[in-house]
């Protein structure tokens, strides 16, 4: 049987509050944490089935065993099956003792102290084969059965009178010449004879040696009684009789009521009388032998003199991986790092350890802190790691024995949730391989009782642990709704909720370098679904990517864009509304909000759900003219921006109806738009001679404004490189121009921007986002914070059209770092894809997974792989049909015979003459033609029957015909007898 | 036709033996059989019923020099072999041939002698040579020995053991005549008589060219597979404690193509096998219960029989 052991138990216990966490949270990485622990335990069952199912144990009893008497249980077990079997140990009780590995097919013995306190034969309970392998999490047992005998100890002492008692002679003591005491007569001197025998008195009177001959009670028979309810002292009465018969060297046999020995002498005889003696009585059935009362040792590590150091390996593990923890201050952790370098020289031995008093002191003083000050400082996660990077320390330091080696371990295990919770960095990825690898080979180390373990022994579990828990992240269902009752999120486990700060800057304040922080945040934003209009099948995306509207700006003041908010006026029907702040309030009409141009028709429209993002912007993709759904009301301003009147903190819903030409946006309806034209959508800022320099450079080819656009797009996006990695240094326009000739995304849209209109061409800024996740399950278009984008608009041909100055990720070609660049994009590619596949992996996505595998192993592979099996199918099918056809053709002639064979049975088998199983034909037609002589015809046709068959010529044309007329013969004869 | 020709001599043999053998066929045919398929011949039957006349009768008819040796206790194998001799005048060792180099050999009551001296004989049978310090002589073609055992006297005997008896490719019984035909025996003539008037009906030559055509039979699959059943049914029969060889396969389908060429034809079919089986194996198994005697003859052909009956022939 299989169960849990101590560490198995806190394990599970971590297992169950991991899931529990990972479901509140949404944090997939900690479903990854889950997965691993749930895959170990699996993993761990299924080893020990395999490797236990083919152990044979038995137990072993020395010859001759005593009652009362140590002795040395041996158990022996064999590996009869394919599997390694390791960590195994045999147990009684407390009493442990190891037998180590037992490849497949070889043998081990292990010894246990034992005690049979029963006279005859006893059951010796609580012995077990057990094996916790490979990790320590759960434990196989399979008790041993063992019965053993015990003898029966011989009466001690001089109960002479007791013990000859039970002796009774037979036989004559005929006195004879031998070594007994009696004496028999004196005989001549033989030369040979000892000394001492010498009758002196006889030798002085004969006058010759002479020499003494004694008598040995020679054909004396014992017989030695034993009753089986006389009580446990008269049978070791009897005992000790044996015992003193066998040492005399008479022949003896033990007398159990009818039961009586043969007589014997010698040692073997007396095991074999001695056994009949033990089983007498109670003796004869089993008596439990109980197990030795106790609990069993905890299970600490083995001092393997690896383990140190491995532990130490881990430490430096984890501390390694706090280093991808964002919100722990990098300076911190490198100021913990000389602690490693001391505690490698603790564990070699060459650095004192620090007293006791010290460490008491120092985690009082580190508790304290981290409850009062350090929680309300940096919040519960941080200080809780800050605390788990003190306690590493303290660990790695502060071991001596194996339980704190255990220690240590735990507190790696706790070190590791702690990162899996509050990282998103792709390098996690490695370094969950490396801790599983870790935590595989520790727990394997601790766990063998032997020098036999290596780290090969390791490598099947793991690698069949780190893949099952990659297929329970994959299939762990997400459940969305958990998320509401999230206690996590507040502790800063959540990831994915995105941080308050940035949705506020969002709006009001674009500035350089700002989206990098963005692009690292998978937090879904918004989904798009799109209704009818744009003229695309229904069901599938309407473009591969949609450019999604926020906001636009139009003042640059060198560093960050905003809004001016200049004077206008909007005309409405015959009114004019003025603007107040910039904005003018939309028209409600009925449940709708209706925006300029809603008068010339609706575009496509959009449904929009949006995630609480802490702004009003109004997201659309292609213009906006009319909005439903929507509680509040809404503004808009100069820009074509659409707001609410108020942010949504909860998420919102809403559908869009874009216009039919969106490029125009509110302009046709805003009153002396040319000014606002010319003013400050023109408007630079005092910047860098070269920047002007550059524009006329780059536009001096291009007539009108779109060639002036297309010329710019086309020289930002050839000649500069697209970096995600921007700094929070903000580097200004000319260093990105001139210097680095790298950036993100609104470092390109700025400096389109500012070219354009250095060129004349007015142009805005606009920040959105860039939909092209498209989710086949749901039919829209996934939206995630790190797909925030920053275009310009520019005005070209009397609208406003998106210009898109930033290469995309996967086109840009520089020619200086070629190979290097294409590391970089792969980077940057993998890095997005682990963001958005891994840490966003929610339940859309994965229903969205699973649905795209059916679809295209349904689909699409199994047509190709249809359609390329094909002229394999029809060449063996072919190939089958010639087979058969050949085959056919070489049984014909044997068919033709046995065809003609068959008649002739079947015409005598009616005749009243059936073939017998072992009769040949010729027998049977013998038979039958002896008996009806009409039936001789059959007789003939046998024998061309054999020629035919048998006969390599077979039969030639002329034989043929005449088995046919034999045949013809044989059928009228055999209807003549039948009627 | 053509083979039925060629056959023609065995025909006019079996006709002139069994004018000697009176109402004997089976036990001729046998023997006939025996000789094709290059075996030898076991007689297992009471003294006085002609084993030397059948012997003698043969051996005239085909031309073939015939020896007889009489197993005493006391024979050597020297005594059936030969032995180096040496000349004194000439100084050196000559080689004495003893009577085993002949064409025919009968080997009277083998199992009186030591098995010394008949494991000297059997070798010689089965490697057509006599190996001896040194050098081998080999044996004449054909070769053929007819061995006879009384299966009732058992004072002083030497039964061979099975492995032996493999040797023989067949047992023959004769049995006592028919009263009518131990008359017409009576009345006609003396025993010389009737020998001497024999003549050869085939050269050794052509009995040589007999031989390798009845190796040649055609066997088809079917038939051989029947062989094989039948030789598994009698390892598989639970009162047969040792079956059939491979050995004894083998020899059931020499014989089997022997008795096919006999009757004429250059193919074999399952009736061949089926005629044979009982001669062929009856004397290779070993049963339970080791009656002796003729009840052990007996006893054999009657299983053989039962296992006839239960292996399903092909058509």
């Amino acid at each position: 049987m299989i169960r849990l052991t101590r560490a198995g138990g806190g394990a599970a216990a971590m297992g169950a509050l991991t899931l529990f966490a990972a479901l509140a949270s949404g944090n997939n990485l900690l479903y990854l944490v889950y997965g691993l622990l749930t895959a170990a335990f699996l993993v761990s069952w299924l080893w020990l089935r395999l490797s236990g199912r083919a152990l044979a144990p038995r137990a072993e009893f020395p010859e001759a065993l005593r009652m009362d008497g140590r002795f040395a249980l041996r158990l022996r077990v064999a590996n009869g099956g394919r599997w390694t079997a390791r960590a195994l140990e045999a147990r009684r009780g407390p009493d442990a003792a190891p037998l180590g590995e037992l490849p497949p097919g070889a043998e081990a013995r292990a010894a246990l102290d034992a005690q049979l306190p029963w006279r005859g034969l006893n059951e010796v309970e609580g012995l077990c084969l057990q094996s916790a392998q490979p990790f320590g999490l759960l434990r196989w047992s399979r008790p041993v059965a063992a019965e053993g005998l015990a003898l029966p100890r011989p009466l001690e002492g001089t109960a002479e009178e007791e013990i000859s008692a039970l002796c009774e002679s037979s036989g004559l003591e005929r006195p004879r010449r031998g070594a007994g005491d009696e004496l028999y007569g004196a005989r001549p001197y033989q030369s040979g004879d000892e000394a001492r025998l010498i009758n002196w008195k006889l030798t002085l009177r004969a006058g010759k040696t002479f020499v003494n001959e004694f008598t040995e009670a020679a054909g004396a028979k014992v017989t030695v009684r034993a009753d089986a309810g006389a009580g446990e002292r008269a049978i070791s009465a009897a005992a000790a009789a044996l015992e003193r018969c066998a040492v005399r060297g008479v022949q003896f046999r033990l007398a159990a009521g009818h039961d009586k020995t043969p007589f014997g002498t010698g040692r073997g005889h007396l095991t074999l009388c001695l056994d009949r003696l033990a089983r007498l009585g109670a003796g004869g059935k089993a008596r439990p032998a109980p197990a030795p009362a106790g609990a069993r040792a905890e299970d600490l590590p083995a001092s393997d003199p690896r383990l140190p150091a491995l532990t130490l390996a881990g430490g430096l593990l984890l501390y390694a991986g706090l280093f991808i923890v964002d919100d722990i201050e990098t300076p911190l952790l490198f100021a913990c790092a000389p602690v490693f370098v001391w505690a490698w020289l603790v564990v070699r031995g060459r650095a004192p350890r620090l007293p006791d008093w010290f460490w008491t002191l120092a985690s009082t003083g580190i508790l304290l802190y981290t409850l009062l000050v350090d929680w309300r400082l940096s919040g519960v996660m941080i200080a809780n790691t800050h605390l788990l990077l003190y306690m590493l320390a303290n660990r790695l330091l502060a071991s001596r024995t194996p339980a704190d080696l255990r220690q240590a371990f735990i507190i790696h295990f706790l070190a590791f949730f702690l990162v899996s919770g509050q990282t998103i960095s792709p390098w996690y990825f490695g370094f969950f391989f490396a801790y599983a690898a870790y935590a595989a080979a520790w727990l394997g180390l601790a766990l063998s009782r032997g020098p036999g373990w290596t780290p090969r022994a390791a490598l099947r579990p793991t690698a069949a642990v780190l893949g099952l828990s990659v297929v329970l992240f994959t299939a762990t269902p997400r459940i969305e709704p958990l998320r509401q009752i999230n206690p996590f999120v507040h502790l800063g486990l959540d990831k994915r909720k995105p941080a308050a700060e940035f949705a506020v800057r969002f709006t009001e304040n674009v500035s350089l370098g700002f989206f990098g922080q963005l692009k690292r945040s998978s937090a879904r934003v918004m989904r798009l679904k799109p209704l009818g209009g744009w003229g695309t099948r229904p069901g599938g995306p309407p473009a591969p990517f949609l450019l999604v509207r926020g906001a636009a700006f139009d003042r640059f003041d060198g560093r960050s864009w905003s809004k001016s908010a200049p004077a206008y006026a909007v005309r409405a029907g015959a009114r004019a509304y003025r603007a107040r702040d910039g904005r003018v309030p939309a028209a409600r009409r009925g449940r709708a909000l209706e925006f300029p141009g809603a008068a010339a028709g609706v575009g496509p429209g959009i449904e929009v759900t949006l995630y609480p993002l802490n702004t009003s912007v109004v997201f659309t993709a292609a213009g906006l003219t009319r909005l439903e759904g929507a509680d509040s009301a809404a503004v808009f301003d100069h820009t074509d921006t659409v707001y609410f009147a108020a942010p949504y903190f909860t998420g919102t819903s809403y559908t869009a109806w874009g216009s039919r030409n969106p490029a125009a946006g509110f302009g046709p309806a805003i009153l002396d738009y040319d000014r606002l034209l010319a003013g400050p959508y023109l408007a630079l800022p005092a910047l860098d001679a070269r920047i002007a320099a550059l524009a006329g450079r780059v536009t001096a080819g291009a007539a009108t404004p779109r060639e002036k656009a297309r010329a710019v797009a086309a020289h930002l996006r050839r000649d500069y490189r697209y970096s995600l990695y921007s700094t929070d240094a903000r580097r200004d326009l000319a260093d990105f121009l001139f210097v680095s000739r790298s950036g993100n995304c609104e470092y390109f849209a700025t400096a389109a921007a500012v070219l354009l209109r250095a060129a004349g061409v007015p142009t805005r800024l606009v920040a959105g986002f860039l939909a092209d996740e498209w989710n086949e399950y749901g039919g829209f278009f996934d939206v995630r914070q790190g797909q925030a984008h920053a275009w310009i608009e520019a005005y070209v041909d009397g609208g406003w059209h998106p210009v898109d100055a930033t290469p995309s990720v996967g086109l840009v070609q520089d020619r200086a770092e070629r190979a290097l660049g294409r590391l970089r994009r792969w980077a940057t590619a993998a890095q997005l894809r682990w963001y958005r596949n891994v840490i966003g992996y929610d339940s859309f996505v994965q229903r969205d997974t699973l649905r795209r595998a059916r679809l295209a192993v349904a689909r699409d592979s199994l047509g190709r792989a249809a359609d390329a099996a094909w002229p394999l199918v029809r060449g063996g099918i072919l190939a089958a049909l010639a087979g058969l056809v050949l085959l056919t053709l070489r049984d014909a002639r044997r068919r033709g015979s046995q065809r003609r064979f068959a008649a002739v049975e079947r015409l005598l088998k009616e005749a009243g003459y059936p073939r017998r199983l072992d009769q040949t034909a010729r027998e049977c037609a013998a038979v039958a033609a002896a008996a009806r002589p009409e039936l001789a015809p059959a007789a003939a046709l046998v024998e061309l029957h054999y020629r035919e068959l048998y006969d390599p010529r077979g039969l030639d044309p002329a034989a043929e015909r005449e088995a046919d007329r034999l045949l013809k013969e044989l059928r009228l004869r055999c209807q003549t007898l039948r009627s | 036709m053509e083979t039925q020709a060629k056959t023609a001599p065995l025909d006019r043999l079996l006709a002139q033996v069994n004018g000697v053998l009176v109402g004997k066929d089976e036990a001729v045919r046998r023997t006939i059989i025996a000789l094709l398929s290059r075996g030898h011949l076991l007689i297992e039957d009471v003294p006085g019923i002609g084993k030397t006349l059948l012997a003698l009768a043969l051996a005239r008819s085909i031309d073939a020099k015939f020896r007889r040796i009489q197993f005493t206790n006391d024979l050597l194998p020297s005594d059936i072999l030969g032995i180096n001799l040496y000349d004194q005048k000439e100084g050196r060792f000559d080689f004495r041939a003893g009577p085993v180099f002949t064409n025919v050999l009968l080997a009277d009551e083998i199992n009186r002698s030591t098995p010394k001296t008949q494991s000297a004989l059997l070798e010689a049978m089965n490697e057509r040579q006599v190996s001896l310090e040194g050098t081998t002589f080999p044996l004449p073609e054909p070769f053929f020995v007819i061995a006879t055992e009384n299966p009732v006297e058992h004072a002083g005997t030497f039964p061979l053991p099975e492995a032996q008896l493999d040797r023989f490719i067949m047992r023959v019984q004769i049995g006592y005549p028919s009263p009518a035909d131990e008359l017409k025996v009576l009345r006609g003539g003396e025993l010389a008589g009737r020998l001497d008037a024999l003549t050869p009906v085939m050269t050794l030559e052509e009995l040589l060219e007999l031989q390798r055509r009845a190796a040649k039979v055609h066997a088809d699959d079917a038939v051989l597979e029947y062989a094989v059943a039948l030789a598994r049914a009698t390892r598989e029969d639970p009162r047969i404690r040792l079956g059939l060889s491979p050995r004894g396969t083998q020899a059931l389908a020499a014989a089997a193509r022997a008795s096919a060429l006999l009757e004429g034809r250059d193919f074999m079919v399952p009736d061949d096998i089926k005629r044979v089986a009982g001669p062929v194996a009856a004397h290779r198994l070993m049963l339970d219960g080791a009656p002796f005697g003729l009840s052990r003859v007996a006893e054999s052909e009657r299983l053989i029989e039962s296992v006839l009956a239960r292996v399903p022939a092909p058509a």
